[in-house]
């Protein structure tokens, strides 16, 4: 908050503290929106654009918030234009040269189970409308409730439900053939 | 005893899945819950849907690209002043007012000039050229010896001049209500008074050629026609200047430059 009102006063290395503070929290969730790394940053980019242009505008409360609503908007506009040029979902997750952070499993196969699981689940996801994809990553993911989620994508709290369960189903129908995976 | 895979295509597996996301009433997850204890489909369902959930919610990220610092040109090109100025003279912008205004005026212009051809059309075709002379220098003949008191009431003399020719009068409300004896005097002589362009009677037989005059003309002395005619040329010069002011400016720049 006090960063906030000294960034208003124009001091741009309070705003830019806001964007170290926030910035890997921010690109993860926009990454699971936006299945493209590249689209990801400047969706992200845009969104700190956005909430320095205006700041006048944070009412209070949670800055993490605050800056997710932005950046979940910025990626839905993100999303339209890739609607209409679609490219291959989450390139990564293909890509044998990145791995995903070591996590708990150090055993290499439990490595490797981990990494097809996430190719698969990416998979399915980018397969997902974007609607559907949107209200589950930030449900599942980034923990917002139904209402809030029906405000960020400004429908009604039943089209949240609806989608997130919807999409849940359509998500196991997509990852049918790889259900070992998920099963442990 | 568990149930057989038929048996759990008739159930209900958006049930099974709001169930998860607890959006179920009392009645409902009573239902749901009993067919996770009675249906292997439904159990695994329920499993599956929740292993995907926390599979999702453990998706690896790859690391950011870059660092989402702003710097001084981006704070200064977001900054409000930049960004009405930004407004104001954007491209897209400016083309689209441009091209607006362009429009605008040629409509303009069309439909002046369409007007004025459909009302040369519209013209009576039983008087000609000469017979409108023969009735204007009349009337004036007819008009000229009435006196004009200052505070002469215009319709009711244009009334006794046309009643003196025997050509039909207009009705005396569409004169206006006190023309100067100035205006009057000089709309007699041979050069009657017409409106705005000077052929708006012209083709006009029923009236007596001061009336028309005073009944077209507006306080301004300019008619509608005149002024459309003028706002439309306007738009077009403003939009076209809008439209070139890129190129104009380039070459300005150019020629400073040489």
């Amino acid at each position: 908050m006090a960063l906030v009102e000294e960034a208003l006063r124009g001091r741009l290395e309070a705003f830019n503290q806001l964007v170290a503070r926030h910035q890997d929290h921010l690109f993860g969730l926009v990454f699971r929106l936006v299945p493209d790394r590249d689209q990801a940053a400047d969706a992200v980019q845009e969104a700190f654009f956005s909430a320095y242009r205006n700041l006048e505008s944070f009412r209070g409360g949670s800055v993490r918030s605050w800056l997710g609503r932005i950046a979940v908007n910025a990626a839905m506009d993100m999303q339209r234009v890739r609607h209409r040029r679609p490219v291959q979902p989450y390139p990564e997750f293909e890509d044998d040269s990145w791995q995903p952070p070591a996590g708990e499993e150090t055993e290499p196969e439990s490595q490797s189970l981990a990494l097809e699981r996430s190719r698969a689940l990416a998979r399915a996801l980018g397969a997902l409308p974007f609607e559907q994809r949107n209200c589950i990553v930030l449900f599942d993911v980034d923990g917002y409730d139904y209402a809030e989620i029906a405000g960020i994508m400004r429908v009604s709290v039943g089209t949240v439900k609806s989608r997130i369960h919807r999409g849940r189903l359509a998500l196991r129908s997509a990852l049918a053939p790889n259900r070992e995976l998920f099963r442990g | 005893m568990p149930r057989s895979a038929a048996d759990h295509a008739a159930h209900d597996e958006l049930l099974i899945a709001r169930l998860y996301g607890g959006d179920v009433d009392d009645r409902e997850r009573a239902r749901a819950l009993e067919l996770v204890a009675v249906c292997e489909g439904c159990a695994a369902l329920y499993a599956d849907v929740g292993a995907i959930a926390d599979a999702t919610a453990a998706l690896p990220v790859p690391p950011r690209p870059r660092d989402f610092a702003l710097t001084e040109g981006d704070a200064a090109r977001l900054s409000p002043r930049h960004r009405f100025r930004g407004r104001l003279l954007g491209l897209g912008r400016r083309r689209s007012f441009g091209g607006a205004m362009v429009s605008l005026g040629f409509s303009g212009l069309v439909l002046t000039f369409a007007l004025s051809i459909f009302g040369a059309v519209g013209k009576p075709a039983s008087l000609d050229a000469g017979a409108i002379q023969e009735q204007r220098a009349a009337a004036a003949a007819t008009a000229a010896p009435v006196p004009a008191p200052a505070d002469n009431n215009f319709g009711a003399n244009a009334t006794a001049a046309t009643a003196a020719t025997a050509i039909p009068a207009k009705a005396p409300e569409t004169a206006s209500p006190a023309p100067s004896p100035a205006f009057y005097d000089g709309a007699t002589p041979g050069a009657p008074a017409v409106a705005g362009g000077g052929t708006s009677n012209a083709w006009a037989p029923s009236a007596p050629p001061a009336v028309p005059a005073a009944a077209t003309i507006s306080q301004s002395g300019w008619d509608g026609r005149e002024i459309v005619l003028g706002g439309s040329t306007a738009a077009l010069a403003l939009g076209m200047l809008f439209l070139l002011a890129p190129a104009i400016r380039r070459r300005l720049r150019g020629g400073a430059r040489r």
